[in-house]
């Protein structure tokens, strides 16, 4: 039997029972569209792994706006230099796990573990939250991005400064800054549209 | 490159500080291009269908003044009447049901988005929203919250005190 879009809009049968790096699924609180359905626009946008994923072809239906989303996505987590790409998924879970987005923080804190090979030291992140310390430079990151998460933001030019002394350059707290901000975003959508649910074994 | 005019609307709530940030912003310039792009489809769209452009920049007013960014209301107070961004402003009704529910709603995704429920989205819908209206106003309540944090930061980088 083919899956529709209103089948995907269904009660979750495991919810997580907390933060993990294991893979998990999003179920979806309102419709997504259906590929049969897409205008050129819709299509568009869903290339790849998205024409799969329930998130992605519900955000399809304001194409425009996750056209431009997944490009600020892309630049941001895979444009050259800056600060190492472990570190800008480290702030990603910084943030995921400051929102309490169980999904994001799923993906992200995996994808941190697997480029700098610590998942020990990010799954502590995931069950102690932003208040853990790891080491001087992986804490400055995690303190900059918590507080500018925050709502009101409340970072201070001290964060940047002790980012400054352990010799971050300014293009790498550009990028923990737009991480942090990109995740307000992503955070915001997965949370109000949907929730995660732990794949059938 | 030396420009010190606002090229973009990060540029501009930026102000003064937006030239000593520019060479960080220019290293990544399709962040740059695209979170203007995001701005732009969000706030000039094609069809706002039933989100409407003055909805749009009333609910970014109540984010801005959720997140005490006081350049980011400025910029969205300027495009409404001044009653109506009190309101906004203030959290107090606006007269416009269907808007007070968006920014009920505005509340909880920017203060509390991990307390959102399924039965919020069923609120929207209650006052008439579809489903794309409903991922449209999630988008940009969820946008202004970056554009706020990317200006924020920035301004941090720039050597002034948020």
């Amino acid at each position: 039997m083919t899956t529709t879009p209103a089948d995907e809009v269904r009660a979750v049968a495991r919810r997580p029972a907390g933060f993990t790096q294991e893979r998990l699924d999003w179920v979806p609180w309102i419709e997504p569209i259906a590929l049969t359905d897409a205008t050129e626009d819709q299509l568009a946008v869903l290339d790849g792994f998205r024409a799969e994923s329930p998130y992605f072809r519900l955000l399809a239906r304001d194409p425009h706006v996750l056209r431009e989303r997944s490009a600020v996505d892309k630049a941001i987590f895979y444009g050259h230099g800056g600060l190492p790409r472990a570190e800008r998924e480290l702030t990603a879970t910084v943030t995921s796990r400051l929102n309490g987005c169980v999904y994001c923080a799923s993906v992200h804190s995996s994808l941190s573990s697997q480029l700098s090979g610590r998942a020990a030291d990010v799954q502590r992140l995931l069950d102690e939250g932003v208040e853990v310390r790891i080491d001087a430079r992986r804490d400055a990151i995690t303190d900059f991005a918590a507080a500018l998460s925050a709502t009101p933001p409340r970072a201070t030019a001290g964060h940047v400064a002790r980012l400054r002394e352990l010799g971050v350059s300014d293009a790498e707290i550009s990028d923990i800054v737009h991480a942090a901000a990109f995740f307000s975003w992503a955070n915001r959508l997965m949370l109000t549209l949907g929730e995660p649910e732990v794949p059938e074994a | 490159m030396t420009s010190t005019s606002p090229t973009d609307e990060i540029d501009r709530l930026l102000g003064t500080n937006a030239a000593a940030v520019r060479p960080m912003r220019e290293a990544r310039p399709a962040a740059v291009n695209h979170a203007q792009g995001a701005y732009d489809a969000l706030f000039d769209p094609p069809d706002p269908r039933g989100v409407s452009v003055a909805h749009r920049h009333a609910i970014a007013l109540r984010v801005a003044a959720l997140a005490e960014q006081p350049a980011l209301a400025d910029r969205h107070r300027a495009e409404l009447p001044t009653a109506l961004a009190g309101a906004a402003e203030n959290a107090e009704a606006t007269g416009d049901p269907v808007l007070d529910a968006l920014l009920t709603h505005t509340d909880l995704l920017t203060t509390r988005p991990a307390e959102a429920t399924r039965e919020d989205l069923a609120a929207l819908r209650a006052f008439g929203l579809d489903t794309t209206d409903i991922v449209t106003a999630s988008q940009l309540i969820a946008f202004v919250n970056f554009q706020l944090r990317a200006a924020a930061g920035l301004e941090l980088l720039a050597g002034k005190e948020a």
